[in-house]
């Protein structure tokens, strides 16, 4: 596991963002503000017969905030409602590769999972 | 040349990397005069201030009380002016409640500017929500420029409360000129210091202001020490928003007579220890000589204003030639991503809104880096930083 932010890997993901913008028909919309930074993401759902169709964020944050949404959408999308409860930080944090970044950046990386998992509640 | 009087930089190393430390604004390293204060009180001379008959009750009392002495002459106050609080924001807390609550009313018009931090801010709106006064806010441009400070003096405000350093921008504001016109409108006027007193000779007889402010952990002391300097005639005049023990001359269940000023605003024991250790920081600026600090410090910020000017996509707001503070931008690179990237060479500087949402607002922007200096930094430091930020930007373009 890497803790600088500077690898490769996360630069490369950053590079190659999916899912920025706004969706053209949703039926989540969520806005999030990171209260260290005053950052805002807001995320885009589109759910058809509890199940995720599409996914899409919007995103004034940083580097890691931007990957994180990305890689979180990108674990839920096409998955039933359910993913939500089931999805780990860690997860995220592994799937970026950055499991030991520093404590102030993870709540960059915790922003779209915490919103994630308040959609999840909402939509018990 | 300071450098060596802060052990901070022989112990913070990082992958054998020394410590390059830019975030002087937010919080100063301390020497080795101050920290070793701490304990050497403590186990030497501990005992309650303004209390005891005993010695050693008097000798922190004598020591306690020489701060004060050192604080007043520091700033040109009279040592009865100056009042010990937790810091700059509870001082700033302290004049809202025990004056302003006392002296504004419904329609009454308080002026602050969009520069100032958020601790000269958000007492006046919670005082604003109470009693109903109005709240304008000096416009500000990228520059650092006051623009209409005269158009809302006009409106004759009861109070004016500015910072004399903004903390973002690092323009230095002409705090003279301001207390003068705002004195020939009637209005009280409040002076932030925060990031001032470090950094240049204040006299508070010279600028004339009612209040002025400031922390000792922004000038090489310990945490949770401030000073409130304010006129003897108001804190003469007016009584504090809180009390308690010591405060005070009698108490009967129908009366109270306080204790003469300052005393009567220092309820409680206070952070004695950490005053006491405040004093020695004064004690290491003077050693110095603040003038030649500020020869120093501007030295110093017109080396790195030259470097940071020729990156080229990098934007700086403000004008921190004189005050070493530089908040920047750089295009297509989030701040906090510039701080991680920097961290990993080990230099510390600040990302984020820098508790200044409104100046934050006024420039449109969610966040800024910023970088800020003080006397233990060197040219090597600023070559260090400049040389990890263009590594950055090659690392995301």
């Amino acid at each position: 596991m890497n803790r600088q932010i500077s690898s490769q890997y996360i630069i490369d993901l950053y590079k190659n963002i999916k899912y920025y913008g706004k969706l053209k028909k949703f039926t989540i919309k969520k806005e999030l503000q990171n209260p260290l930074c005053g950052d805002i993401v807001t995320l885009y759902i589109l759910i058809e017969k509890d199940k995720i169709v599409d996914v899409s964020f919007e995103s004034s944050g940083c580097m890691i905030s931007k990957v994180a949404s990305f890689i979180s959408l990108d674990m839920i999308k096409g998955k039933d409602l359910g993913v939500l409860k089931k999805i780990k930080f860690e997860d995220i944090l592994d799937n970026m590769m950055i499991k030991d970044i520093s404590p102030s950046r993870k709540k960059c990386a915790y922003l779209t999972f915490g919103g994630l998992k308040s959609i999840g509640e909402e939509y018990k | 040349m300071y450098k060596k009087d802060f052990p901070i930089f022989r112990n913070a190393k990082f992958m054998n990397k020394s410590l390059v430390y830019l975030d002087s604004a937010s919080s100063t390293q301390k020497p080795h005069t101050v920290i070793n204060a701490i304990p050497y009180l403590y186990e030497n001379f501990y005992a309650n201030v303004h209390r005891g008959i005993y010695k050693l009750s008097e000798e922190s009392t004598g020591m306690y009380e020489d701060v004060r002495d050192i604080t007043s002459k520091f700033i040109n106050a009279s040592k009865k002016e100056i009042v010990f609080t937790k810091g700059t924001t509870d001082s700033i807390n302290m004049i809202v409640y025990f004056f302003a609550k006392k002296i504004l009313k419904k329609n009454d018009l308080v002026i602050l500017s969009e520069m100032e931090h958020h601790s000269n801010i958000v007492p006046w709106i919670i005082l604003q929500k109470e009693i109903g006064f109005n709240i304008e806010y000096i416009k500000v441009n990228e520059k650092g420029d006051l623009l209409n400070l005269d158009l809302l003096l006009e409106h004759n405000p009861k109070i004016l409360s500015i910072t004399h350093v903004s903390n973002v921008l690092g323009n230095i504001n002409d705090v003279i000129g301001i207390v003068k016109k705002a004195h020939d409108k009637g209005a009280y006027v409040l002076i932030d210091g925060a990031q001032a007193v470090s950094h240049m000779r204040v006299d508070v007889k010279k600028i004339d202001c009612d209040f002025y402010v400031f922390s000792s952990h922004k000038m090489l002391g310990p945490t949770g020490v401030g000073v409130m300097y304010a006129k003897s005639e108001i804190l003469e005049k007016y009584d504090p928003s809180f009390s308690g023990g010591e405060a005070v001359i009698s108490v009967s269940k129908d009366n109270i007579v306080y204790k003469d000023i300052p005393y009567k605003f220092e309820p409680g024991t206070p952070n004695f220890i950490d005053v006491i250790a405040f004093g020695y920081a004064i004690s290491y600026i003077e050693k110095i000589g603040i003038l030649k600090i500020q020869k120093y410090i501007e030295d110093l910020s017109l080396y790195t204003y030259d470097k940071l000017i020729n990156i080229e996509r990098l934007k700086l707001f403000g004008d921190g030639r004189k005050s070493g503070i530089f908040s920047f931008h750089i295009e297509n690179i989030h701040p906090h991503d510039i701080a991680s990237s920097l961290d990993e060479d080990n230099i510390a500087i600040r990302a984020g809104h820098h508790c200044a949402k409104i100046l934050m607002d006024r420039l449109n922007l969610s966040s800024l880096s910023r970088c800020s200096l003080y006397i233990y930094n060197d040219e090597r430091d600023i070559d260090k930083f400049i040389s990890s930020l263009n590594k950055t930007i090659d690392l995301f373009s």
